[in-house]
């Protein structure tokens, strides 16, 4: 248990170094992309080509192969900034200001993706692109959070204070994540509740749900993927002027 | 796919438009913000 917890340590304290981050992401980008990409193309043809129509939708239900990861790793994302800014105010960790930075705009398209795509299920389906429904109102409030965050750390010249301004606005925002989590259960909303069940039996069909459950893995192994271009990118917009940075870009690596 | 464009799936083909213009977004940015480093840095090196 010991060794255990002093190899978290020494992750915890390795994650902090730029240099270290920079290189170790360039070893696993390959592999997360490739693996990205199986897990995405698999899961689409699956969910869009093989798996069965649904008896009253027909095939407009197969948005839902795109809707539902992008809202789940929307959330998801959220989460991650919220942690990443409790880091930040608490220890001060310099990488976790940038994985903000850098998340903030993935987060903000997957919500957008999650919203328009639910408007361009929602107007064949309810008879309308858009309701001021409980869940939905609560996945746009996550948009503008995202966005609040994008244009606030922009709003400062120095990366230090933005990172602490935009750390404390992430943890503000994740009150909205259990809203949006429960807000088909305490509202009564237009938006159906959640199909997908960790302790209760899932209520679509196994048929549906595979191809599903591939596309949701396959999103979140883009959003892994994107995650560590963004902030490799973001590295380089830090540590430009950096001897080890410098050394890299004239080794080609 | 032809089929299913054409049998009323306007509604898919946007979502299926859309998804790739958010993947394809999110994947070129930080290529381009990176690569633009690199060059500015390799040009500042040779001169």
């Amino acid at each position: 248990m010991n060794k255990l917890l002093d190899a978290i340590k020494v992750f915890y304290h390795k994650l902090g170094s730029y240099p270290w981050f920079y290189s170790i992401s360039s070893k696993l980008l390959p592999i997360a992309s490739i693996l990205a990409f199986l897990f995405f193309v698999i899961g689409i043809i699956w969910g869009i080509f093989y798996s069965p129509s649904d008896a009253i939708q027909g095939d407009i239900y197969r948005i839902i192969y795109m809707h539902v990861p992008a809202a789940s790793v929307a959330q998801s994302i959220y989460f991650a900034l919220a942690i990443a800014g409790f880091v930040y105010v608490v220890w001060k960790m310099k990488m976790a200001g940038l994985f903000i930075k850098a998340m903030a705009p993935i987060g903000a398209s997957f919500t957008l993706l999650a919203l328009v795509s639910g408007a361009i299920w929602g107007q064949p389906t309810w008879g309308t692109w858009w309701v001021w429904d409980a869940r939905l109102t609560s996945t746009l409030v996550l948009l503008l959070f995202y966005l609040a965050i994008i244009g606030l750390y922009s709003s400062f010249d120095n990366k230090k204070s933005a990172d602490q301004a935009v750390s404390i606005l992430a943890m503000v925002g994740a009150i909205n994540l259990p809203i949006i989590k429960k807000s088909v259960d305490w509202w009564n909303t237009l938006h159906q509740p959640s199909s997908i069940r960790v302790f209760e039996e899932s209520t679509i069909s196994s048929e549906m749900l595979f191809p599903l459950l591939v596309c949701i893995l396959a999103f979140y192994l883009i959003v892994f993927v994107f995650g560590l271009m963004a902030m490799r990118a973001e590295i380089a917009t830090r540590e430009m002027n950096k001897d080890w940075f410098k050394k890299i870009v004239i080794n080609n690596d | 796919m032809i089929e299913l464009i054409i049998n009323n799936h306007l509604h898919l083909t946007l979502v299926s438009i859309l998804t790739v213009i958010v993947l394809l977004i999110n994947l070129l940015m930080p290529l381009i913000k990176l690569n633009k480093i690199k060059k500015s840095l390799k040009n500042i090196e040779t001169t």
